[in-house]
């Protein structure tokens, strides 16, 4: 109650102090600004805010469905990858080696790479690569050999373990002689070079 | 067709005019809550009916939204005290505000006494935080009560109450100060 008796005077000075009057003018000068406002029912009827979120929806589905376009680099040629399958292999029996997988390998994929359909040159100013005449023909008679079947490049799969790998029979060896070691020992003590 | 189009044209008319008419009633009955909410941060005529002004014309822009007069008035106030806040600290960087402050003690008819009086409560006003600050000008304002300041703040009644405590606190706390 004190504490209300106390504040009454502080108030009424608030209150003398904000008992400020706009200018005469000034409703006419804000009717005069708001006539200068875009209309507030622009965006009222229904059927704008249907358009409006019809546009929105057709923009989101257009980014949506518009395919990812990936960098072109104008500098490598692209290839034409295709992969097909081919039909169960058989390695070739390298005599040297002691241990030969016999058994048919798995259907495998063969990965053939091409040039494209359509020559696309490009001309751009590239120095000119120089490549040994021995290792051209080496490689063009690999791609020949490869393009006549003649050389399989398949990737042969993991081995079965369940299969039994056969193993070929080693070749006989025969017995190495070698001098016992206790007559050498025997020729140094004495003084005498073995 | 054209008939179902001038039926459109004439509901939007209708409504384009309902709109006008209850704008210009929040107008009236709100222009001078406006002005001194505009006042009471810059307290300077001309700053406070601009900001007042570009108050209304927002609360135009938006007056669908702000139909309802409760919803208006508190709208308006929060905007008015903001854009004045906004207002205020752009004219503290152009040393505008002291010079008001001198035109103002020359032109009105109060005794020196009252006007460093005044002056002295608009600076302990000044330095309450923002909320305690428009809860006492609200209060101060057309002998709003608890509740009509409550509404306006869209705040529970004891919130006025407890700012209105502390605001008073610290303006007496303030104003002993000053006096020493």
């Amino acid at each position: 109650m004190d504490e209300q008796v106390n504040d009454a005077p502080l108030d009424r000075e608030i209150e003398s102090l904000l008992a400020t009057e706009p200018s005469p003018e000034f409703l006419a000068r804000v009717r005069t600004r708001v006539a200068g406002e875009p209309d507030p029912r622009r965006w009222s009827a229904p059927w704008m805010w249907a358009i409006a979120a019809g546009a929105v929806t057709a923009v989101v589905v257009g980014m949506i469905a518009w395919p990812a376009r990936q960098p072109v680099v104008p500098s490598t040629e692209p290839t034409q990858t295709r992969v097909e399958a081919v039909e169960p292999a058989v390695l070739p029996v390298v005599p040297q080696l002691p241990l030969v997988r016999s058994q048919p390998v798995t259907p495998a994929t063969r990965v053939i790479a091409s040039a494209p359909a359509r020559d696309r040159r490009i001309d751009i100013d590239l120095p000119e690569v120089v490549i040994a005449d021995n290792e051209l023909k080496t490689f063009a008679a690999l791609v020949t050999s490869i393009r006549q079947s003649r050389f399989d490049v398949a990737v042969p799969a993991a081995p079965n373990p369940d299969t039994p790998l056969e193993i070929k029979e080693l070749p006989p060896v025969e017995p190495l002689e070698i001098e016992p070691i206790v007559r050498v020992a025997a020729l140094q003590a004495e003084g005498e070079r073995p | 067709m054209h008939e179902r189009a001038d039926r459109l044209a004439s509901t939007f008319v209708t409504v384009d005019e309902d709109l006008a008419r209850e704008f210009e009633v929040r107008l009236v009955e709100s222009s001078t809550l406006a002005f001194r909410v505009a006042f009471s941060v810059l307290r300077q005529r001309e700053d406070a009916e601009d900001v007042a002004q570009e108050a209304f014309a927002k609360a135009y822009r938006s007056f669908r939204q702000l139909r309802d007069r409760e919803r208006f008035r508190a709208w308006l106030v929060r905007m008015t005290f903001r854009m004045a806040i906004d207002r205020q600290r752009a004219n503290r960087r152009r040393f505008v505000r002291e010079q008001a402050i001198e035109i103002a003690r020359e032109t009105t008819g109060d005794t020196v006494v009252e006007q460093e009086r005044a002056e002295q409560l608009w600076r302990a006003i000044d330095a309450l935080p923002e909320k305690l600050r428009l809860t006492i000008v609200l209060a101060g304002i057309q002998g709003h009560d608890i509740r009509e300041v409550a509404t306006l703040l869209d705040v529970p009644d004891g919130t006025v109450k407890s700012r209105l405590f502390l605001a008073r606190k610290q303006l007496k706390e303030r104003l002993s100060w000053m006096n020493r």
